[in-house]
């Protein structure tokens, strides 16, 4: 990593991956043509209150894409992530900040396990994952 | 319910090219700036053949030909849309994935679990992906809920 390469880092270490956002409605209308998800009720606010929806709200798999982004910007090389899973713990909505603390949960100098936690300016989680890293 | 009967059922294989218009809408969608993503002439350079893919881009790939939810209606379980919650994702990666490549997905539905004394249903769909020349790059996992 730009900041702690993966052979530096060390059981309990915190590291802080950044911010993404905050998210507009562009985005998510972008993400939805570049991903195959055409689910309306992420990019039309009428489709979104037909189906019970205040306002459009966040493809799931934006923030998961969002979250790889801030992994991969602070490695050497995007190959050095081995394996990336999150959990949809809450909606994330329009004008959401989005930031990461990492948490090294295993490491042995050439690989590293990171639990990771995105969540927005409230403090409320969205996503709750892990990555594995290795050199 | 028993759910033995569905699991070990798997969708017949659907293959996807890896497009490079549709890759750069899902780069600026995310904000992407890394090289590696979004500078063919870079990693050209390097010896790759063009931009790779970003950590998440086979759950985009593989929506186009594999819809989010078949690997259910393949195993005959009843879907409610309106019932029916994206609730995890995971990706293993072993090879890199090029713009260009063609890629083959296969689903599988690995596991059924409840939570909440019955009230949530996990569906666990784990999609093998190989490439063009036959090499396994990784894989997807895909968990649906549903709530009763």
């Amino acid at each position: 990593m730009s900041m702690s390469k993966i052979q530096d880092l060390t059981v309990g270490q915190m590291i802080d991956l950044g911010s993404a956002g905050p998210i507009t409605r562009a985005m998510l209308a972008f993400y939805a043509g570049g991903s195959n998800d055409h689910t309306k009720v992420h990019i039309d606010i009428d489709a979104a209150r037909e189906a019970g929806f205040e306002d459009v709200f966040v493809q799931g798999m934006f923030s998961m894409a969002l979250l790889g982004r801030l992994i991969t910007d602070r490695l050497d090389d995007p190959t050095q992530l081995r394996a990336f899973e999150a959990r949809m713990v809450a909606k994330a909505h329009i004008g959401d900040v989005l930031a990461c603390e990492a948490r090294v949960t295993a490491a042995d100098g050439r690989s590293a396990e990171l639990a990771l936690s995105f969540r927005n300016a409230a403090g409320e989680e969205k996503l709750r994952g892990q990555a594995s890293l290795a050199i | 319910m028993s759910f033995e009967k569905f699991i070990g059922r798997s969708v017949d294989p659907r293959t996807a090219p890896v497009e490079r218009g549709m890759l750069r809408l899902f780069t600026t969608a995310v904000g992407e700036t890394n090289r590696y993503f979004t500078d063919d002439a870079w990693m050209k350079s390097q010896g790759y053949p063009g931009v790779m893919v970003p950590s998440t881009y086979l759950q985009a790939v593989k929506l186009g030909v594999l819809p989010a939810l078949e690997f259910m209606l393949m195993a005959g379980v009843e879907v409610d849309i309106g019932k029916t919650f994206h609730a995890e994702e995971r990706f293993i990666y072993r090879k890199k994935v090029f713009a260009g490549d063609t890629l083959t997905f296969v689903e599988t539905l690995t596991d059924i679990y409840q939570k909440k004394n019955g009230e949530l249903t996990f569906y666990v769909g784990d999609t093998a992906v190989t490439n063009q020349h036959g090499d396994d790059v990784g894989e997807v996992r895909c968990v649906t809920v549903v709530v009763k």
